[in-house]
């Protein structure tokens, strides 16, 4: 008699609980969070970001975005007391160095994660600190149609006399898709001949712009004739009209990842979870890629993502300097760059 | 009694002893514990101590202790001051920032200088607005005209595109364009202090000197200039001091690696990954160490020679109305058409047309940049609306540390003090604001702050903090100005009938100063509305700031948008100013008791 009284109570509770949590969607989830909406930093999709993952999930987000070297100072400087709960970083190397200090939570394995593209699995690290959320070029050879009659076939072609004083590229020391272009060329050709090779590139007065956008805009009014460009910048300038090409070379261009980490001592986390298995629905990375304008063209890092119209064709070849040797020569290879460059 | 009439009183033995006991009293310590000077000079050195010292102390330790504040004190030295004799970057950049700095401040200086005497020496129609021009420029800050001037002068800018002027991008994007750009923001600082001076004249020995057959350029070359030497140098100063420490034009206007200056170099530690705060510290403790080099000068200038020569026989100006009125006129509208028409008007054309390449056409103007900018929910409405708030905040607050820190600088006799105060009063004009940024997150993201519930960083008022700090320089300077015309033997008076400090500042200092003290709250308003660097780097979660909208729009290609919100919160900023002023005249016009020259 007692028994089944007591097995009637449970049963009322179990159904009282499952009718709260359909009620109120998230509470569960919510359970562990302290009070707040998430803080994301991150340098790009600041405003499409926001409206939609409250759409999706119901939670609030607050997007806080800087350029690549405020957001890395700001996160270093807050080290000892965090405030914020995630990042999202265009460049694999910084999220490797911000593991590599413990300021990223490991081994959550986002609800998407079988969806990743071959080549995203492969990117990704080993640990589930971050997960890949777009790749991009960060240097095609973008050159002006009308005023480059022949133009080069190549990457080595630029350092030919032909093209003396009208190349130019973005600082790798403080435009963040930069590095990760000249950081390929390290990995790729190893050290001497990179460094032969970017000597032959000053030597023939390759002009340094602070970040890609002014690089772009010079490349627009004439100022220069061919850019080291990231392609989201080359495929906007052709899209809207500019006269540009742009040129893909065969074996690849070099290429920088982006990636979404939630913060090691998060005080939210199952909301900073939901946010990262977020990130990895082919639905959010559709609206990011439609949406974000110039930052939206880039290569899904999940299978069903429609590719854009004005963006690079399909097929392209991307190749991203492993993320621990970018980390790791990271302040040689700038130091050396600058100094170089001042010569 | 006039001001003179006081200057003059003031040196009978009576009024001498007087104002020494005024001064021996508010030097320090009385005989019952501390003076209220005293207590004053310590709150005033206190806040500045949290504004600007405190933040700066911070980054600058991560040069010897880099991980100060996380616990860990392994690593650390000497060595990286030694950086500078290896690294070519940073030797570039040491020669490039004392090239930019002393260029700017020498032709920054003769403009100053020289349309302040035009200004002060001849009557001519438009003269005031060289006044309305010099406080424009020090509100603005450099990224909105650097914005402009590269509107103008790039390859597809009006320049080229319109009026067919190409040599124009060779000028403006080399180093000598970039002198000379930072030389038209700057020369306010010199055109104020050498009009303060110019105030006064002192008759007896110009007159003299013409007796004697001297030209007028010979008056001016041996009479005046010297005798304006103080003001001149002390402009020349301020220019050295905030054109080296300026990031926003050096950036945009001189491709990188052409033209590094010291605060770039900064902005490449900080890019690095891992962060190397210790390098920003080195590169800040020289900074520093060049402002330092260059006030020590400047004092060293000082007391070589003998200033002090207002006498009872000095007037105030009265500028005679030459025949060539108009040409003065001409060289008025010259100066501000290039320093302030052409960088602004280019960004106010773009903000009104589809396509500035499109050229000048009907059919190419808009206001949908000014509705987007301006709806209702906007994120750059909203933006607005918070930085006018941060900046009221900032006006008010500058005003409560300068004004006090003026009386002190002027009537106290506290030597250390009067230095400290002085130098952190300059100090954040030569920093870089990214580096008193990160300074603030160090202290006031404190682990400890934080468990008291005293931590500012995430919160607005944190924004309001860093935008004092930037106000203080130029609220200091303009209260200092006014102060000084104060006579001493006024507040010796009233310190003999009983009254207190507070008493002697309301009811006498105020007064006379009210004017320049609103003037003071003004400008802090005004330059802290655009304020940059630090908001950059500070600006709290859900808390949209104005600069950071407009130039990521600029970064993104959105000119209309950007150069539409510089326009449109320019207008209101300039809108409150001039209400603000004009009511606050009103009222001290009825407030005040009728003068002679009223009546």
């Amino acid at each position: 008699m007692v028994a089944a009284k007591f097995a009637r109570s449970l049963a009322a509770c179990a159904a009282f609980g499952a009718l709260l949590a359909a009620a109120l969607p998230g509470a569960a989830l919510r359970a562990q969070d302290v009070a707040g909406p998430l803080v994301l930093y991150t340098n790009d999709f600041e405003k499409i970001i926001g409206p939609r993952f409250k759409a999706d999930t119901g939670r609030d987000i607050e997007v806080i975005q800087m350029s690549g070297g405020e957001l890395l100072a700001r996160i270093a400087a807050e080290r000892a007391n965090p405030r914020w709960d995630l990042v999202i970083f265009n460049g694999s190397n910084a999220l490797h160095s911000l593991d590599q200090e413990g300021q990223l939570l490991r081994g959550y394995q986002p609800k998407g994660v079988a969806a990743l593209t071959p080549t995203a699995k492969a990117l990704a690290p080993a640990n589930a600190s971050w997960q890949p959320i777009g790749l991009s070029a960060s240097c095609v050879v973008v050159y002006r149609s009308d005023l480059v009659k022949q133009p080069p076939a190549g990457f080595a072609e630029l350092a030919e006399p032909r093209f003396r004083g009208k190349l130019g590229m973005a600082d790798p020391a403080v435009a963040a898709p930069a590095y990760p272009c000249v950081a390929q060329f390290f990995h790729a050709m190893g050290d001497q001949k990179a460094k032969a090779y970017f000597q032959s590139l000053f030597k023939n007065d390759m002009r340094i712009f602070r970040t890609n956008a002014p690089t772009g805009r010079a490349l627009q009014s004439g100022e220069i004739e061919m850019a080291l460009l990231t392609s989201q910048i080359g495929y906007s300038l052709k899209a809207s009209g500019a006269p540009v090409e742009i040129l893909w070379p065969a074996e690849g261009a070099p290429a920088s990842l982006r990636g979404a980490g939630i913060q090691a001592a998060t005080k939210r986390p199952e909301g900073a979870r939901a946010f990262i298995d977020w990130l990895l629905v082919p639905a959010t990375q559709q609206h990011l890629a439609d949406q974000g304008g110039p930052d939206g063209l880039f290569e899904a890092t999940v299978a069903g993502v429609k590719r854009r119209a004005d963006g690079p064709p399909e097929g392209m070849k991307y190749n991203v300097a492993p993320a621990d040797f970018a980390a790791a020569n990271e302040e040689a290879i700038k130091t050396w760059f600058a100094d170089q460059a001042v010569k | 009694m006039s001001a003179n009439d006081v200057i003059a009183s003031s040196r009978t033995p009576l009024r001498s002893a007087i104002g020494a006991a005024l001064r021996a009293s508010a030097s320090g310590l009385s005989g019952r514990g501390l003076s209220a000077e005293s207590v004053l000079g310590l709150i005033v050195v206190a806040a500045l101590f949290i504004l600007v010292i405190g933040p700066l102390c911070a980054v600058l330790l991560q040069a010897f202790v880099p991980d100060l504040f996380f616990g860990d004190r392994a690593r650390g030295g000497l060595g990286n001051l030694l950086e500078l004799f290896n690294r070519p970057l940073w030797q570039r950049s040491l020669t490039n920032s004392l090239t930019l700095a002393s260029g700017a401040a020498v032709i920054g200086t003769a403009i100053g200088v020289g349309l302040a005497l035009l200004r002060h020496s001849y009557r001519f129609p438009g003269r005031t607005s060289l006044d309305v021009l010099a406080w424009s420029l020090l509100i603005l800050p450099s990224f909105v005209l650097a914005q402009g001037w590269i509107l103008f002068a790039s390859k597809g800018g009006l320049a080229n595109q319109w009026l067919g002027l190409p040599f124009v991008y060779d000028l403006i994007f080399s180093p000598f364009g970039l002198i000379l750009i930072m030389s038209l923001k700057n020369f306010p600082y010199a055109y104020l202090t050498t009009s303060a001076a110019l105030q006064w004249r002192v008759e007896d020995h110009m007159n003299a000197a013409r007796l004697c057959g001297a030209r007028p350029a010979r008056v001016l070359r041996t009479i005046r200039a010297p005798l304006l030497l103080p003001a001149i140098l002390s402009g020349a100063v301020l220019i050295f001091v905030d054109s080296i420490g300026d990031f926003g034009l050096p950036s945009a206007l001189a491709t990188t690696y052409r033209f590094p200056t010291l605060p770039y170099t900064i902005y490449v530690a900080i890019n690095q990954s891992p962060i190397r705060f210790d390098l920003a510290g080195v590169l800040s403790i020289y900074l520093t160490l060049i402002l330092l080099a260059a006030v020590t000068l400047y004092f060293w200038f000082l007391r070589r020679g003998r200033y002090d020569f207002l006498t009872s026989k000095a007037r105030q100006t009265s500028a005679p109305k030459p025949r060539f009125a108009w040409a003065l006129s001409a060289v008025a509208a010259a100066a501000i058409f290039v320093a302030l028409v052409l960088p602004i008007g280019t960004s106010w054309l773009v903000s009104i047309m589809h396509d500035i390449g499109n050229g000048p056409r009907l059919d190419n103007l808009t206001i949908s940049h000014y509705a987007a900018t301006l709806a209702d929910g906007a994120r750059m409405r909203v933006a607005l609306g918070n930085s006018l708030w941060i900046a009221a905040a900032a006006g008010i607050g500058s005003l409560i540390i300068t004004f006090p820190a003026a009386y002190l600088l002027t009537f106290s006799n506290f030597r250390f003090f009067n230095r400290f105060i002085d130098l952190a009063c300059t100090l954040s004009l030569a920093v870089p604001g990214v580096i008193l940024g990160v300074g603030y997150i160090f202290i006031w993201n404190a682990p400890w702050l934080d468990r008291l519930g005293l931590s500012l960083y995430g919160h607005p008022f944190i924004l309001a903090l860093a935008a004092i700090s930037g106000a203080v320089p130029i609220a200091v300077r303009i209260i200092l100005g006014a102060i000084a015309q104060v006579p001493r033997s006024f507040l010796s008076a009233a310190a003999l009938q009983g009254a207190g400090l507070g008493r002697r500042l309301a009811g006498i200092v105020a007064p006379m100063a009210a004017l320049a003290l609103v003037s003071a709250a003004l400008t802090g308003f005004g330059s802290s509305v655009f304020d940059l660097a630090t908001t950059a780097i500070l600006h709290p979660p859900g808390f949209a700031v104005l600069p950071v909208h407009i130039t990521r729009a600029f970064e993104q290609g959105y000119y209309g948008e950007s150069t539409a919100a510089t326009m449109a919160a320019g207008a209101i900023t300039v809108a409150f100013i001039v209400a603000a002023q004009n009511l606050a005249r009103r009222a001290l016009r009825r407030f005040s008791p009728p003068t002679e020259d009223s009546r």
